[in-house]
């Protein structure tokens, strides 16, 4: 189908500076995890966005120099000729695909940990830094000398930027780096030219985008990502005082190319890549608009606010509130976004669900992954691409009993792959579990995983979805007469308490008696008292949202859990300090470190976890010492217990076949694999991942496990940069 | 030495003159050396196909050649420079040759004098003026080369990065200079030779020298005596003659060959060329060009005669906004490569690709090279060799498949091409249907193109307004293919003449071609006539102007906009269509500001060659900017006037990326007359009337039954009619628009475009005999051949299943508008039979015994739904067919299933309610009709209770009612109660081995059909109105409209 014309005005190229944009989709920086030691998955990662139509790619923040080193975390590194080699190859491949390479270059500053290259990192003050206070991280502070050096540092390294052939300069004036340590008073303490006033602190900043417009302004595209508001009020950047100065003072210099816009220091990084629970869609545009107010027709502004919907971004440029649409999530859920705007196919949009799976990867210093979209970051070790399928040369019937996430996966793969595929779904409606799950509040986004297959099930002629088909048997599946099955049953919650703290059930805990439901139970109807308890033994959204339920009906809510934060893996999807916030709001009491003793009606008895004192009781008992003596366990008087401890897997019928496998060949069945929660139940990105997998290995000897992929890493014997003995390159100014 | 002349030979004894002949032989012998070498190749070069009009081509070439007129356009200095160099060469040359004629012929031989005493004098006066001219001339030319220094003139090639000179280029550069200051210097020793002569000899008549005088007045300031002026002059004779003599020696070799071959290259000029492009010889193997073996003498002749002015270089789009291409350097590598050995690759080697990709087909530089090259035709040509190879553009590529599929460059549903109608207040007539004066070809953007589509319907209602007859092709219209062929994609070009001749030659009588695109206007004017005579082709500028000279359209709101006009390239330059729109802006009272290049130095959009359809290079500014800013830079223009549809969609575009919005808007001339004749105030009566569409379609009703009678009882007679009653498009002669100077086909015999080919016969009709109401036959079960029926075990149910089409998202009609393309449906089991066979399957079940037979009519497709139905539990199947079947009626299908029951003796037929493609709902009634057999309707459960069966139906606002009945009967089920299964894998496998009869149904169709499809068609969408508001705004609205729909 032919593109609507009222999105035509996306597909309108634009200048930035030197260089045109083919289109309007800006890829914003956005880490990955492949940073300049994984040049291939760098590559064919970002590479894939240019092919599905995003005109402007950019790598991760990419350090400037040893002195900003933020190892473990992974940035791209433009340090040395090593890295240039490493960069080029994606700056090419992008170039094939018609796409601008961008490079944001960053220096960290107070919050370089510089755990790899011990040096030692410059600053506007010598501060502690906030974003890890744990870690002892100091910077010095800078004289005027040091100054010129570390201008020169973004110089130097944007040369090499230059080599590796990008074509956008993004200075980084967002998560607090350098620009923002001189910028922002709360990091700035000096009483030089370079500190007290507005225009001081500004300098840094200017003589910066100065230097570097100077010296690349012809050739390349000089920009910034700028947190015009880093949302603490007066204490930092307000967009409304110094962030609009400072945007109209860069303006009047000329300096800048086209302004991508951020909101946030580095600790509310949260609130700029903002998840779905939190953030809808273009949370941000009211700081947006004020750039574009002052920056005027001729210069771009770049949005952000995870836009999944075309009509909203051509909404953002016909109402002038900004120029390029940026996005990083929607671009890894579906790297072909802008290319399915612009063939007309809407419906085909892998929506990004805003989970923040990809950046909880990123901040466990691992690879991105993402909950929709499968094959991101699989793109070069796996050889993935998210719209190809390799079609089997060996078409069989296949059967995939479950119409969960996985099993929709699994079903739309093989189908995409040429097989011929009955998705048999117990329920009505294609979902499992996830279809209660996106009833609990905030989740109502992550529906997407459900939109999304069905749709594309629905087009695929060699699949039959069948519905309301009950729960199959072993001998309904036996007789069905598919040559293979894919069990994909899914998992249930754990009716006995046990959880990851003790790996033994809690005594009392039984969720077939009144006083103990399990999260389906409770969205099934199983009733409630007014006092509850949730037993977070889970850690990812299910103990947090169920208790913001309970607590929106009414309910006196307290939260324990075993973990040393609530609902622990926010911390990586940056949801913590909004559940933190949400807590407090709504008045849900807590209990971290604590886990059950036992749970009667009416009572959970809880106990501390470092109850016991530190020294060791010898090498008979082996144990730290138990002080049973001390009355150390109390008891919080509740009507009813949420057991969101674990989850089992429900693989009975994959078990019950396996057993049953003498009976295969009479039947023709030739193999039974599982996937998804039903091999075990792990996040639901992960659920996808062995489902699309499991289908597009299903060829293999011996799909149920993975082929080998490629790794990259050093090899031994081979030439490194920099080697032993080369000179420091050269950043001081004498 | 009373008498003025001169001694030839002054102070030569006899060996030096032997000397000198002999190095004058020598000189001559180098001369024709090198013209043979370039003639060799000539006659070894292919042949042209036809040979060009070498008379009248040869007295333009002289007229050009001898007015210089080619030579001074857009660059006086030069051109007069070389004026004045032509003149004085000239007048040298002849000088020469006159004494060459004395001396050596005329006085030996007859003892003729002539050169000598009036004659002598005026002689020395011209000569000496002439060779003062042409070293004036000279020290102009390096002069500019020196100061000025003509960025056209250099051989750096800046659009490739280049910033030093190649090799070749310093040669080039080398020989520039080598040839202007070879030529000074024969004119300097000439001169001086004079003065010293003169000084020497202190004629009397020295005033006739004027130069010479001063010369030999400047050697004596300088010095010099009598003695020393001879001995001076003896050094200067031989240097000026070896000087002379070398000079004319090297012509054929160096650049300096122009002097002869642009003669030669002027007279072969096609004055068609780009405009009109050359076929593809019947014969060739691969098409265009590949190499140097596949130019002609003609394209040889042009390289040669190349003489590196760089005008083409100068006026080229591409190299303009530094796209990988210049005219010039493509013409010097073309040249240099036919000078070398061997054959040699030239598309997509010597000649890069992406140079090829680049051109846009503008013709601005075989407008201006001022020694007649035609660069475009070669581009064309090297490209065709590449989409011959598919070395082009994906985009490119896309788009010429898109053309290919559906005929337009968009991909668009061919059906939509008239869809800009829809929103006209009055019908546009369908030429297809009935006659009009003007076949308006639409075009592609101007169908299309929703910025477009407005100027179209504007044109629609300007020519409405003004009672213009005219009419479109709708979707038999295909895009002209002026820049497909430009691509080079020859074949799908000729396909789409080959389309649209067939589309015009079928349509009704019309007069005229009317277009807005100067792209279609182009090729349907210049190339069309290839294939066959064309009726004459308008542009709407032109036809605008008419209408408002003859008063048709009267300017009610003179505009006083100050606008400025862009020439669009096909109208302007290649069809002379400069004055129609610039006099239309006139009387509408426009102010009209003309951009520096305008005319036939207008510059192109960007659009052309098909680069409209290729990605463009983000880094490069797009041609449409940098016209933009010419025009921005005029300043206070209001408005950006062209009258091309691709012209208006690049220069909206280019208007909102290159920062414009605030200058100026740009809008077609349509636009602006609708605005100056205030178009929107059209009273009522201007509007189509109703009385006349009343009119036309009780005509048309009449006309349809009237062919209809005569088509039942003469079959055929009607086609016979249609092909005599087509009227020949008018012999009157009609100006032809735009046009260079009346070279329009006046004169010529309009003749009707005959199709290329006919079209292959509509497939036969199984005869349709109406029904005799009069004396209806009752209808029976037909009679089917007999095949084998199992004992029957229990209670047997017939169920009919049909395979149904289900329409996709978009679709079309099939040509003959009876049925939908079958591309655009999917097929499935009707969802009603689909319950019915769950029905039955269930009541079987439930008797524990007994089988159900599914049967089908239909053709082997429908073999797909009774598999499906086998798969779910059937235990046989039967399918009947007969071509005579297809779309049968109702009455049809019944009897064929009522025959299966005679056969089978059922105990229940069971049938959905309706099918879900035509919803007739008709036939289980008529089967039971037939049978004799009680029939229920929208049944929804049944039951069996002893003898009896108990029946549930549905009724309308979901009341029950219960029947009983006895077997047998016909049930019609009704979806909702019954849920279909799923077939198992297994069941699927199982159904493939399940018996399936199929009956040959030649019986079946015996003329009791009651009706035939006579067409489909789309209804026009009704308008709906989403009320939004609270519910008393809500309910109030409702109330309103409810009471003018009343009053209405």
């Amino acid at each position: 189908m032919a593109r609507d014309p009222k999105y035509d005005i996306l597909f309108e190229p634009i200048r930035i500076g030197p260089k045109t944009m083919w289109n309007r989709f800006w890829q914003t920086t956005h880490c990955a995890g492949p940073g300049s030691e994984r040049p291939g998955a760098q590559a064919y990662f970002r590479a894939m966005k240019a092919e599905g139509g995003w005109s402007a790619v950019f790598t991760e923040f990419c350090s400037v120099h040893p002195e900003s080193d933020e190892y473990p975390f992974t940035s791209a590194r433009l340090w040395d000729e090593g890295d240039v080699i490493n960069l080029r190859l994606m700056c090419d491949m992008l170039h094939e695909h018609n796409a601008l390479a961008g490079v944001q270059l960053w220096y960290g500053g107070m919050h370089s940990l510089c755990f790899e290259s011990r040096e030692v990192p410059r600053s506007a003050s010598c501060l502690p830094s906030n974003l890890f206070p744990s870690r002892c991280a100091y910077s010095t502070e800078m004289d005027e000398d040091d100054i010129k050096a570390a201008i020169n540092m973004y110089v130097e390294a944007a040369k090499r930027a230059e080599q590796a052939g990008f074509d956008i300069l993004e200075v980084s004036g967002g998560d607090s780096t350098l620009p923002v340590q001189f910028l922002d008073h709360r990091y700035n303490h000096r009483t030089d030219r370079y500190g007290g006033s507005f225009e001081n602190r500004a300098r840094f900043y200017v003589e910066l985008m100065t230097a570097l417009m100077k010296e690349f302004g012809d050739r390349l595209a000089v920009t910034t990502r700028f947190e015009v508001d880093t949302l603490l009020g007066p204490d930092g950047i307000e967009a409304e005082e110094e962030g609009i100065r400072f945007v109209e003072l860069l303006h009047r210099e000329g300096v800048c190319h086209a302004w991508s816009v951020k909101i946030g220091d580095y600790e509310e990084w949260g609130e700029d890549a903002g998840p779905s629970r939190w953030r809808k869609t273009g949370w941000m545009l009211p700081f947006v608009r004020q750039v574009k107010s002052v920056v005027g027709p001729d210069i771009p502004v770049v949005t952000n606010g995870r836009y999944t919907s075309p009509d909203d971004m051509v909404a953002i440029i016909q109402k002038g509130i900004g120029d390029i649409i940026g996005a990083a999530r929607p671009s890894i859920a579906d790297p072909f976004l802008p290319r399915k705007i612009m063939e007309g196919r809407i419906e085909d949009i892998r929506e990004c669900i805003g989970c923040n799976i990809c950046v909880s990867r990123f901040n466990h210093f691992g690879q991105l992954n993402c909950t929709q979209n499968a094959t991101s970051m699989e793109e070069y070790r796996r050889g993935w691409h998210p719209e190809k399928f390799d079609k089997t040369e060996n078409p069989c019937s296949v059967l995939v009993v479950g119409g969960g996430p996985a099993g929709m996966e699994c079903a739309r793969v093989l189908g995409e792959r040429g097989y011929d595929v009955h998705l048999r779904e117990a329920e009505a409606e294609l979902g499992g579990h996830w279809r209660w799950v996106c009833k609990l509040p905030r989740l109502q986004e992550w529906a997407r995983v459900i939109t999304y297959r069905e749709i594309q099930l629905g087009k695929l002629k060699n699949v039959e979805v069948h519905l309301g088909v009950g729960p199959m048997s072993a001998d309904d599946v036996l007789s069905y007469g598919a040559d293979k099955v894919v069990i994909a049953t899914g998992s249930f919650w754990r009716t006995d308490g046990l959880g990851a703290e003790t790996h033994h059930p809690v005594p009392g805990a039984d969720a077939s008696l009144p006083h103990c439901v399990t999260p389906e139970q409770l969205m099934a109807g199983k009733p409630v008292g007014d006092r509850v308890v949730v037993l977070d033994g889970d850690g990812h959204f299910m103990g947090i949202a169920v208790a913001e339920m309970l607590a929106d009906q009414g309910k006196k809510v307290t939260l324990v859990t075993n973990m040393s934060e609530i609902a622990e893996y926010g911390v990586f999807t940056m949801d913590v300090m909004n559940n933190k916030r949400m807590m407090y709001n709504k008045g849900i009491a807590h209990y971290r470190n604590h886990w059950a003793e036992r749970i009667e009606p009416g009572r959970i008895t809880l106990f501390y976890l470092y109850r016991h004192g530190p020294d060791l009781a010898g090498p008979r008992t082996g144990h730290v010492p138990r002080l049973p003596e001390r009355d150390d366990t109390f008891d919080i008087e509740c009507d009813t217990v949420v057991l969101v401890t674990a989850r089992l897997p429900n693989d009975k019928l994959y078990r019950e076949l396996r057993a049953r496998k003498s009976e295969w060949a009479e039947n023709e069945l030739l193999a039974v694999y599982r996937c998804g929660d039903c091999h075990a139940p792990r996040q639901l990105h992960n659920a996808i991942f062995s489902a699309h997998r499991l289908a597009r290995e299903f060829d293999s000897p011996h799909p149920q496990y993975p082929l080998p992929w490629i790794r990259e890493r050093q090899i031994w014997g081979h030439e490194t940069f920099p080697r032993l003995g080369d000179a420091r390159p050269r950043v001081e100014v004498d | 030495m009373n008498e003025p002349t001169r001694e030839l030979f002054w102070s030569l004894d006899g060996t030096q003159i032997l000397l000198f002949y002999l190095g004058a032989a020598l000189a001559g012998g180098v001369f024709l050396a090198g013209c043979w070498r370039l003639f060799d190749r000539y006659r070894r070069a292919r042949r042209l196909p036809s040979l060009p009009d070498l008379r009248a081509g040869l007295g333009r070439a002289l007229v050009d050649v001898l007015s210089q007129r080619t030579v001074r356009r857009r660059d006086a200095l030069a051109g007069w420079a070389h004026t004045a160099v032509f003149a004085g060469y000239l007048i040298g040359a002849i000088g020469t040759a006159v004494i060459t004629l004395e001396y050596d012929f005329l006085a030996p031989l007859f003892d003729i004098r002539f050169w000598r005493g009036d004659f002598y004098l005026w002689y020395s006066l011209i000569l000496d003026l002439g060779h003062l001219g042409l070293t004036v001339g000279l020290l102009v030319l390096i002069g500019r080369r020196l100061l000025l220094r003509p960025a056209k003139l250099d051989y750096r090639r800046r659009y490739r990065g280049e910033r030093e000179r190649r090799p070749t280029a310093r040669r080039r550069w080398l020989e520039d200079w080598g040839f202007l200051l070879f030529l000074l210097a024969v004119e300097i020793t000439g001169f001086l030779l004079e003065g010293a002569r003169l000084l020497m000899e202190q004629p009397a008549w020295a005033a006739w020298s004027p130069v010479g005088r001063a010369v030999a007045a400047l050697l004596a300031a300088a010095g010099m005596d009598g003695q020393a002026a001879a001995s001076f002059r003896v050094f200067l004779w031989w240097l000026h003659g070896a000087l002379a003599l070398g000079f004319t020696a090297a012509i054929p070799w160096y650049k300096a060959r122009h002097m002869l071959l642009a003669v030669g290259s002027l007279a072969v000029r096609d004055r068609n060329a780009l405009r009109r492009l050359p076929r593809e010889p019947e014969e060739a193997g691969e098409a265009g060009i590949g190499g140097t073996g596949d130019l002609t003498w003609k394209d040889l002749l042009d390289l040669d005669a190349c003489t590196r002015c760089g005008r083409c270089h100068e006026a080229c789009p591409a190299r303009t906004v530094g796209a990988p291409l210049s005219p010039r350097d493509l013409v010097l590598d073309l040249g240099e490569a036919v000078r070398r050995q061997g054959p040699i690759d030239l598309a997509g080697g010597t000649i890069a690709a992406e140079t090829l990709w680049s051109c846009m087909c503008c013709g601005a530089c075989q407008e201006i090279c001022p020694v007649g090259i035609e660069h475009p035709p070669l581009i064309v040509r090297m490209r065709r060799r590449l989409v011959e190879r598919d070395e082009l553009d994906p985009l490119l590529r896309t788009t010429l498949d898109q053309v290919a599929n559906t005929g337009n460059s968009f991909g668009e549903n061919p059906r939509k091409r008239g869809h800009w109608t829809r929103e006209l207040e009055f019908r546009v007539k369908d030429l297809r249907r009935e006659p009009a004066e003007y076949l308006w070809f639409v075009g592609d953007y101007a169908s299309f193109d929703p910025r477009n589509q407005q100027v179209s319907r504007t044109v629609a209602r300007l020519l409405r307004a003004a009672g213009v007859d005219f009419g479109l092709l709708f979707e038999e219209e295909r895009t002209a293919g002026n820049d497909v062929r430009r691509i080079g994609e020859e074949g799908l070009f000729e396909e789409l003449v080959r389309a649209n001749r067939d589309a015009m030659a079928a349509a009704r009588p019309f007069r005229r071609i009317l277009t807005t695109d100067p792209h279609s206007y182009n090729t349907l004017r210049n190339e069309y006539p290839d294939w066959g005579a064309m009726p004459p082709v308008v542009h709407y500028s032109r036809l605008l102007l008419e209408l408002l000279e003859s008063g048709r359209l009267r300017v009610t709101k003179p505009l006083g906009y100050r606008v400025t006009f862009h020439d669009p390239c096909h109208l302007g330059r290649l069809n002379g269509g400069y004055e129609a729109p610039r006099k239309v802006l006139e009387r509408i009272g426009c102010e009209l500001v003309e951009m520096p290049r305008n005319r036939d130095n207008s510059f192109c959009c960007g659009a052309g060659g098909g680069q409209i359809w290729m990605t463009p290079d983000p880094k490069r500014e797009k041609p449409s900017e940098n016209r933009l800013r010419e025009a921005a830079s005029l300043g206070g223009i209001d408005v950006f006037v062209t009258c091309c549809p691709k012209d208006l969609a690049m220069f909206e575009d280019a208007r909102k990326t290159g920062g414009h919005e605030r200058d100026f808007v740009v809008r077609d001339l349509a636009e602006l007359v609708a605005e100056a004749v205030e178009l929107g105030l059209l009273e009522p009566k201007d509007l189509p009337d109703l009385l006349e569409r009343i009119v036309d379609a009780a005509a048309q009703r009449w006309v349809e039954r009237v062919e209809r009678r005569l088509g039942d009882r003469l079959p055929g007679l009607v086609e016979a009619v249609r092909t005599e009653g087509r009227e020949a498009p008018g012999t009157e002669p009609v100006p032809d628009a735009g046009g260079e100077g009346g070279e329009a086909r006046d004169g010529e015999p309009v003749s009707p475009c005959a199709p290329v080919e006919t079209g292959p016969a509509p497939a036969r009709e199984p005869p349709f005999l109406p029904m005799r109401w009069e004396a209806p036959r009752p209808l029976a079960p037909a009679p089917l051949p007999d095949y084998e029926v199992p004992e029957k075990t229990g209670p047997r149910i017939l169920v009919a299943g049909k395979r149904v089409a289900v329409l996709g998202d978009e679709f079309s009609l099939a040509p003959d508008g009876r049925d939908v393309c079958p591309e655009a449906l999917d097929h499935a089991l009707n969802e009603w039979d689909d319950a019915a066979l769950e029905a039955a399957l269930q009541f079987v079940e439930r008797q524990g015994a007994g089988e159900v037979v599914a049967v089908s009519v239909g053709p082997e497709d429908a073999e797909a739904a009774l598999r499906r139905m086998l798969a779910k539990g059937a235990a046989r199947a039967v399918r009947i067919w007969h071509p005579t079947l297809e779309r049968a009626d109702p009455a049809l299908v019944a009897r064929a299933l009522a025959g299966v029951a005679v056969k089978e003796r059922p105990d229940l037929l069971l049938t959905g309610v309706q099918s879900a493609d035509f919803a007739h709902a008709a036939t289980p009634g008529l089967v039971a009709g037939m049978l004799d057999w009680p029939f229920v309707q929208t049944v929804v459960s049944l039951e069996r209770e002893g003898d009896l069966l108990l029946v549930e139906r549905e009724l309308e606002g979901g009341l029950r009612e219960r029947v009983e009945l006895r077997t047998p009967a016909v049930l019609a089920v009704q979806t909702g109660s019954y849920a279909p299964r799923y077939a198992t894998m297994r069941m699927i496998k199982q159904a493939r081995r399940k018996p399936l009869v199929v009956l040959d149904a030649e019986g079946v169709a015996d003329g009791s059909s009651a009706y035939r499809l006579r067409g489909m068609r789309v209804p026009e969408r009704s308008r709906a109105e989403m009320l939004e508001g609270s519910v008393e705004e809500i309910a109030a609205r409702i109330a309103a409209i409810i009471r003018s729909r009343r009053e209405g």
